[in-house]
């Protein structure tokens, strides 16, 4: 039976080739791109899951207070850890991550080679116990058990060493440290959120190792826990420990447990995050999620309605077999074997684009997807389960709907011609127009919202401004004479020393209400030189920039703060001059000399916050170098600037940044969001228009000889066209009316995750509109033009 | 075989009733070759769709042997319908995907024939009907006759008790038509009991007994004696 199934289906797909291809197409198209988001779903869902212990690993995490603000930071004092460990006896093991300056690049000398390592790390020699890391050269007992020890990936091992061994090889970091290697790891897969390139043990920084302390949080702190150890009694055991060491006056924050498999998806909303780079966000794996579901919704939709619009022949097949004997059960069986086939092929056709288009989806979004093996027991399995949905999805209602036809209607004389479910085949249009319209409106407000961001004023210029790393200097006469150097040069209008800039994070300290010192508010501080404002394009409201020059023995700090700090303490920009700002430093003796207008110094996610520039000898380090240019002759301006840096810095690589290509990247994500979306919209509105295609092919068939009638008796092209497209426009007009609502109240929701964001223009929703029915009545032109330019006396002679 | 009694069969629209078989009462007897005849929209094919059972009365009963039809379920219906019905169509009916001798097939198929009976059955009929070296052709490679052969090979293919059909010479040439004709009154004399419709006076001769309906009546109903 099954075979004799089998049979009519493939010759039947294959008589209507053309109403088959277009579902093939659709289906392959809309499977293609729902494989490929589910790769990424499925990569972001199981991060992190190949640690052993990962169900028993936590970070811990502060909540901090102050103000009526209230943030978490994923980093915490370096005491936390090993405390913890010593007193809560359901921790076994706890690991401290410490990123190299912040964050900032090492400059490595190693085997008379120079080269910049972005990803380094100082990790306590337990991280082996914790978490799976297997190294290929050395011993995981002692390569990290004292100071001066560093382990490298393999990756890295061969970049430097090639083939030759690693192991026991020194290296210098900085010109400052000199370590030895005892170690070489497995590079961390791509799905990890480690993602060190080296690591250095802990206790080769003395500040970090020595120095403990329940008031700089800057370590990201892991535990391992016994394995039926409840979160709540963790949390209750941490802030316990808190309580013992630090007086509840003076605590300034609270600790909680994150568990490590929620890391990579559940971060977002930390105010300072871990020191991996590879996060991920839940909503944009729901975004993604939904979107591979409308897509694949769609091609279903295309399905059904081609499938049931065409039922006037199917429903004679179903007549003719009914009174051979069928039932409706086997009736339902053959057409959905008819559709499991389609779905197969279109599957097989998917699998072939995802392979591809991985490549440039990769890129579009920006990161690795796991490649995709069709072969795999795995992949198989979802592949089934995917054939099965669609084949449901797509087949059961024309199937059930189709099987019910009554054999009677056969012998009726009278014979009415009946379509099939009308209603129901329109909702579809609707349903699918009303996904592309919405999703054509979000292109437009992404799009808008991004430009808004660009174009807004950042409160400083980004432009012609390089950011030249100098971490390697060993002597402040290098970067002395470099200063000089640039400075003599006449596309050089302005520099200045900075300890980082827009866009990177500097250090976090708090500021208090004069008068009232149990008022805390955080404020960002970063370590300048003079002429900080004029690199930066800032605008002085009052007072002056920061003196030029200042003996590293000057204990007193001058300080230039921003608006937002002076008006949090009740002080006008020219009140502000002169005083100390209360809370700031501890007790340093610091003095306010400028204020500078407010400036965007995060993304437009957050509102400004208090920031201030110093120039504390002992309050963090400079490490860039900030010129400001004069040219747009960048390439021989930049050989120049290379050439001096050389002189001055014999021995390490010229490794400079553009302002703007930073704070640009504050927005990667939304800018690759857009692109995706964008992808998506052509997708949807592609699969969506293919549809109406074979549907206004199967209506014009069927109207053919309504049509030479009306030709005959003396309609105009026009006229007809204007009947046949009249009914879809129809369909497409009441599906923007639902989707206006439907997108504003989505995108809105969306546009509050920024703290400056556009309101959505009432012309959106009418250039969208227009656009999705101008794009529905080109597919419905082509169809329609071709019916009403056809001689009458064809259609007619057709009966 | 088959008692009708005081069947009736309407539509109703919003204040009007419209008969289309009113009070029709009817006995056939196994091996009977009737014919119904009548005027368009006389009722002709919804009575063959009642006995048929692909369609239902409003009222009035129906006894197919022993089976008070009327008071079945549906699914028991449907069995009837499928072990003792074999139809023939005006427009042959045939399904286009499939072959000569897969049309003929699909009967046995729906009754879960084994592949072996299958196929010495088909073959007999193919030779029977001499359209062996048409099996693997498809139904627009065929003439309208050839079609409504391989039309009555099907209907008769799984033995059914009764015979159906549907102005089976409607599309037909009149030396096309008679074939068909031969072959049912062949088909006659071998036991089989049929139920033809038809306008063709010449062709109603060909059975035993006349049905004229008209405006959902029987009109006249009288035997051939042949």
């Amino acid at each position: 039976m099954l075979k004799n199934y089998f049979k009519i289906a493939i010759r039947s797909l294959w008589k209507h080739r053309f109403y088959s291809g277009l579902n093939i197409i659709g289906l392959a198209i809309g499977l293609a791109v729902s494989l490929i988001l589910f790769l990424y779903v499925n990569g972001e869902m199981t991060f992190d899951q190949y640690h052993q212990q990962a169900a028993n690993i936590y970070r811990i995490v502060v909540n901090v207070k102050y103000d009526d603000v209230k943030e978490d930071w994923a980093r915490v004092p370096n005491n936390a850890g090993p405390t913890f460990k010593e007193n809560i006896k359901e921790v076994v093991e706890q690991v401290r991550l410490l990123r190299h300056n912040f964050g900032r690049d090492a400059f490595i000398n190693v085997d008379g080679k120079k080269l910049v390592e972005e990803d380094l790390y100082w990790v306590d020699s337990t991280f082996f116990n914790v978490f799976d890391c297997k190294l290929i050269q050395g011993d995981p007992a002692t390569a990290l058990n004292g100071p001066n020890k560093i382990i490298i990936s393999e990756s890295a091992a061969e970049k430097i060493f090639g083939r030759s061994l690693a192991l026991g090889k020194r290296i210098k970091i900085d010109n400052q440290m000199e370590l030895e290697i005892t170690g070489v790891y497995e590079d961390f897969p791509s799905n990890s959120t480690l993602d060190c390139g080296m690591m250095g043990s802990f206790q080769s920084i003395k500040w970090a190792s020595e120095r403990l302390t329940w008031g700089n949080a800057s370590f990201e702190t892991f535990l391992l826990t016994q394995a039926d150890t409840k979160i709540e009694d963790l949390n209750l055991a941490m802030n316990a420990e808190l309580d013992k060491a630090v007086k509840k006056e003076e605590q300034w924050y609270s600790f909680w447990a994150q568990p490590f498999l929620d890391i990579h998806l559940y971060s977002s909303d930390l105010a300072t995050g871990g020191y991996s780079v590879r996060a991920g966000d839940i909503s944009q794996v729901r975004i993604m999620s939904l979107l591979a579901l409308a897509v694949l919704l769609l091609a279903c939709f295309n399905y059904i309605n081609m499938a049931t619009a065409r039922s006037q022949q199917r429903f004679r097949e179903v007549g003719i077999n009914k009174t051979l004997g069928a039932s409706n059960g086997q009736m339902v069986r053959r057409f959905l074997t008819e559709t499991g086939i389609l779905a197969a092929v279109s599957l097989a056709m998917s699998i072939l684009l995802v392979q591809i288009c991985l490549p440039y989806a990769e890129s579009l979004m920006g990161l690795s997807l796991n490649t995709f093996d069709p072969l795999q027991a795995k992949s198989l399995l979802t592949l089934g389960g995917l054939w099965f949905l669609i084949t449901v999805l797509a087949g059961f209602y024309p199937a059930l709907f189709l099987s019910n036809f009554s054999p009677k209607k056969l012998l009726s004389p009278l014979r009415k011609p009946y379509s099939g479910n009308r209603f129901f085949r329109q909702t579809l249009v609707v349903g699918q127009f009303v996904i592309c319209t919405a999703l054509i409106i979000g292109i437009f407000v992404f799009q808008n919202q991004l430009n808004f961001i660009n174009n807004k004023k950042l409160g400083f210029k980004a432009e012609q401004v390089l950011s030249i790393n100098t971490s390697a200097a060993t002597e402040l006469s290098q970067i002395e004479g470099l200063k000089n150097a640039y400075r003599n040069l006449p596309e050089v209008s302005a520099l200045s020393r900075m300890q980082g800039y827009p866009g990177l994070s500097v250090s976090g300290y708090t500021i208090t209400k004069p008068g009232q010192e149990h008022i805390v508010r955080g404020i960002q501080s970063n370590r300048a030189s003079a002429d900080f404002e004029k690199v930066l394009s800032l605008k002085i409201l009052a007072g002056k920039s920061l003196p030029e020059k200042k003996l590293e023995t000057d204990t007193t700090i001058q300080v230039v703060m921003n608006e937002t700090a002076v008006k949090f303490f009740g002080w006008t920009p020219e009140e502000a001059i002169g005083k100390t700002p209360p809370g700031l430093y501890h007790y340093s003796a610091t003095e306010i000399v400028g204020v500078v207008e407010d400036f965007h110094f995060e993304s437009f996610h957050n509102p400004i916050g208090a920031y201030v520039f110093n120039n504390g000898a002992s309050i963090g380090r400079r490490p860039y170098l900030l010129v400001k240019l004069n040219t747009r002759e960048l390439k021989t301006t930049i050989q120049k600037l290379e050439a001096e840096f050389n002189k001055y810095f014999p021995a390490s690589a010229f490794e400079f940044d553009f302002l703007s290509d930073q704070t640009r990247k504050m927005y990667a994500s939304e800018e690759r969001m857009a692109q995706v979306i964008s992808l998506f919209t052509f997708l949807t509105i592609f699969i969506s228009c293919l549809g109406l295609f074979g549907l206004t092919a199967f209506t014009t068939e069927r109207r053919t000889k309504e049509i030479g009638i009306r030709k005959v008796l003396g309609a105009s092209v026009i006229g007809i066209m204007g009947l046949l497209s009249k009914d879809f426009l129809k369909l497409v007009l009441i599906a923007i009316l639902i989707a206006t609502p439907l997108a504003y109240y989505l995108l809105d929701s969306w546009l509050n995750n920024f703290a400056y964001r556009i309101s959505i223009d009432w012309w959106v929703f009418v250039v969208a509109g227009a656009i999705a029915l101008v794009l529905a009545f080109l597919t419905v032109s082509y169809q329609s033009m071709k019916a009403a330019m056809a001689n009458p006396s064809n259609s007619l002679n057709n009966d | 075989m088959i008692k009708l009694n005081n069947i009736e069969r309407f539509y109703k629209n919003a204040a009007q009733k419209t008969w289309v078989l009113k009070d029709v009462s009817l006995e056939i007897e196994p091996g009977e070759f009737v014919t119904i005849m009548g005027p368009s929209g006389a009722g002709k094919s919804t009575l063959l769709n009642i006995i048929g059972m692909l369609d239902q009365p409003d009222s009035g009963t129906y006894q197919f042997f022993d089976e008070e039809v009327h008071r079945l379920r549906e699914r028991k219906r449907n069995d009837l319908h499928k072990y003792y019905m074999g139809f023939v169509f005006q427009a042959y009916y045939l399904i286009d995907e499939l072959t000569v001798y897969e049309n003929i097939e699909t009967p046995l198929l729906y009754r879960n024939v084994k592949k072996a009976e299958r196929q010495s059955r088909i073959a007999d009929v193919l030779d029977r009907f001499n359209i062996v070296a048409k099996k693997d052709l498809f139904p627009h490679q065929l003439s309208g006759g050839q079609q409504q052969l391989v039309g009555v090979a099907r209907a008769i293919i799984a033995n059914p008790k009764l015979l159906l059909a549907d102005e089976p010479t409607g599309n037909l040439h009149s030396s096309q038509g008679e074939i068909i004709m031969d072959l049912f009154k062949e088909l006659h004399n071998e036991g089989m009991t049929i139920i033809q419709v038809t306008h063709n006076e010449k062709y109603a001769n060909y059975g035993t007994r006349v049905i004229e309906l008209e405006d959902g009546f029987i009109k006249e109903d009288r035997r051939i004696n042949t």
